[in-house]
């Protein structure tokens, strides 16, 4: 075409040239946002619920506690009259891990002489705050613990 | 880089001989799904684990987990398809329009080579799922290289990497399908491109008079050309996203070498093959069928040098086209044979049972349609009578 016409002039051309230039600008960012996402590693906070098998029922003995790792944290499971209870067995005060006290029925840290009730509560020594609890199931013989 | 400069723009702005059209994309059409496949396959590599304790979970994973990875993994599955359906459209343009001829044989052997290489990929991809379709198609797939002559056994054990499918086989096939045929395809594609740049599109004069067209009656490649190019890309890129939305491959049960599933079938693609392969029995007659199955992809490769006419427009070679034709017809009968065989349809009102053969018999209606009746291999449209069969043990 001619050069006629000066160049602040938007011309059918340039125009359509700026709109397919955004359409194909819109298009790539649409294709590669979720491949970042998709690369992006699935962690358990982000999608909620986590859920790890942590025994067979069958072997667990009643008041018998086990130390067990659910989404990358240490938690206590405790198999108990009135079914199995779970909470961090990280101790809120300093961060020992606690311990099952088989005489007392009750949770304790050996750092600082902490003690929890059974549902993670503190009763005892200088710890600020209960301890978090994890629900368990027993499903077909199976423990799981979840967040 | 003024030499790269100047190259680039060459190429860019090359004049295509005045009829490339719209049947002139698949080509393009070829090597985006190419791409497609290495991309979403890259990002496939990066939580599929090849064995076969973790596969079948590492495939669960991706689609219920990772995030976009029921998307990838959809989209890789659908475009293996859609490579080997725009990879033969692009072949047949080329035939039909005798593109192949001199002097251009070289690029459509390379073009050959390439189909050759595009199926095998399709085949050893088909196993890494590791479910029962993928275990029993690569049974299936694989017991008639064992009836080779003189080095059949071996042959097949050399493929599977034991005496039957196994974790070997997956090894095997992860290996080719992840690293060997890739660099193939690429070397391949190169040369194909390279070959078809330098001697440019074929027009539709005969051999040897070729008329030289003046530049502005050529069709300058950007942008025209490659406007329409996009088009057609952009359409294949939204049949493949809804193909991958409302179709999508099932996950299906993990591989169990001690059941074997109702009719296994390899993907569409094997069909015309391992149909005609049924009607050769004994074993002198698996030998003739494997001669028989590998005769079109020998007159395949060498067609430029046995179709010595100098005629390119397909209606002044009514021969090379009516054969075309031909070959065509066979290969869609033998696969709708190979689709219907073993199955149980009913077309209008009437119920039939097809034989292993795709010979149809009245039968009376099944009272509840099981789903794996009309079962795709491998892909199964998720319906509702098909909800039960998806029930993993370890799915929360």
């Amino acid at each position: 075409m001619t050069e006629a016409h000066d160049e602040s002039r938007t011309t059918r051309r340039s125009f359509v040239d700026v709109v397919i230039g955004i359409g194909t600008a819109i298009t790539s960012f649409a294709m590669v946002l979720p491949a970042l996402a998709y690369l992006w590693p699935v962690t358990q906070s982000g999608l909620g619920k986590a859920r790890e098998e942590v025994g067979d029922a069958a072997t667990w003995t009643l008041w018998q506690a086990r130390k067990v790792v659910v989404a990358g944290k240490p938690v206590l499971v405790v198999k108990t009259d009135k079914g199995y209870t779970a909470m961090s067995a990280v101790c809120t005060h300093l961060g020992c891990l606690v311990e099952l006290d088989p005489v007392k029925r009750d949770v304790i840290c050996p750092c600082h002489a902490a003690r929890f009730d059974l549902q993670g509560e503190v009763t005892g020594g200088p710890p600020p705050r209960p301890l978090p609890l994890y629900q368990v199931s027993e499903v077909q013989g199976k423990v799981y613990v979840s967040t | 880089m003024p030499i790269a400069r100047e190259f680039v723009d060459h190429q860019v702005h090359k004049r295509l001989p005045p009829h490339t059209g719209w049947l002139h994309v698949f080509g393009s059409l070829s090597l985006l799904a190419f791409v497609s496949q290495v991309l979403t396959g890259i990002l496939l590599l990066v939580y599929y684990r090849p064995t076969t304790d973790e596969a079948h979970k590492s495939i669960q994973y991706i689609t219920g987990e990772v995030h976009f990875g029921w998307l990838y993994r959809q989209v890789h599955a659908w475009g293996a398809t859609l490579m080997i359906v725009a990879v033969t459209l692009h072949m047949a343009r080329t035939f039909f329009m005798g593109a192949y001829k001199k002097p251009r044989e070289l690029t459509w052997v390379v073009g050959v080579l390439i189909l050759l290489v595009t199926i095998v990929f399709g085949f050893t991809g088909y196993l890494l799922p590791w479910n029962q379709l993928s275990y029993w198609a690569t049974t299936v797939g694989t017991e008639i290289a064992g009836a080779v002559p003189g080095i059949g056994p071996e042959l097949r054990t050399f493929m599977l990497g034991s005496e039957n499918v196994g974790g070997e086989t997956l090894s095997r096939f992860f290996t080719v399908h992840v690293i060997i045929l890739p660099w193939a395809l690429a070397f391949l594609v190169g040369l194909h491109l390279f070959f078809m740049r330098t001697q440019n599109l074929a027009t539709l004069d005969p051999v040897g008079e070729e008329r030289k067209y003046p530049p502005e009656a050529g069709i300058p490649f950007w942008p025209v050309h490659v406007a329409k190019e996009s088009c057609v890309a952009l359409v294949m890129l939204g049949v493949l996203i809804t193909l991958s939305v409302t179709s999508p491959w099932e996950i299906g049960e993990p591989a169990n070498p001690l059941e074997t599933p109702e009719a296994v079938k390899p993907e569409w693609y094997f069909l015309p093959t391992y149909q005609l392969l049924k009607y050769f029995t004994g074993s002198l007659g698996k030998i003739l069928g494997i001669a028989v199955s590998m005769v079109p992809f020998l007159l395949l490769l060498l067609w430029p040098f046995v179709d010595r006419s100098p005629a390119r427009h397909p209606r002044r070679r009514p021969v090379a086209t009516t054969l075309g034709v031909i070959g065509i017809v066979l290969a869609l009968f033998f696969g709708v044979l190979g689709h219907l065989s073993e199955t149980h349809r009913t077309f209008l009102g009437r119920t039939y049972e097809f034989d292993v053969y795709g010979v149809p018999r009245r039968a009376e209606p099944r009272p509840t349609p099981r789903s794996n009746e009309h079962a795709e291999p491998g892909h199964s449209r998720a319906q509702p009578e098909d909800e039960g069969q998806a029930d993993l043990p370890d799915e929360s």
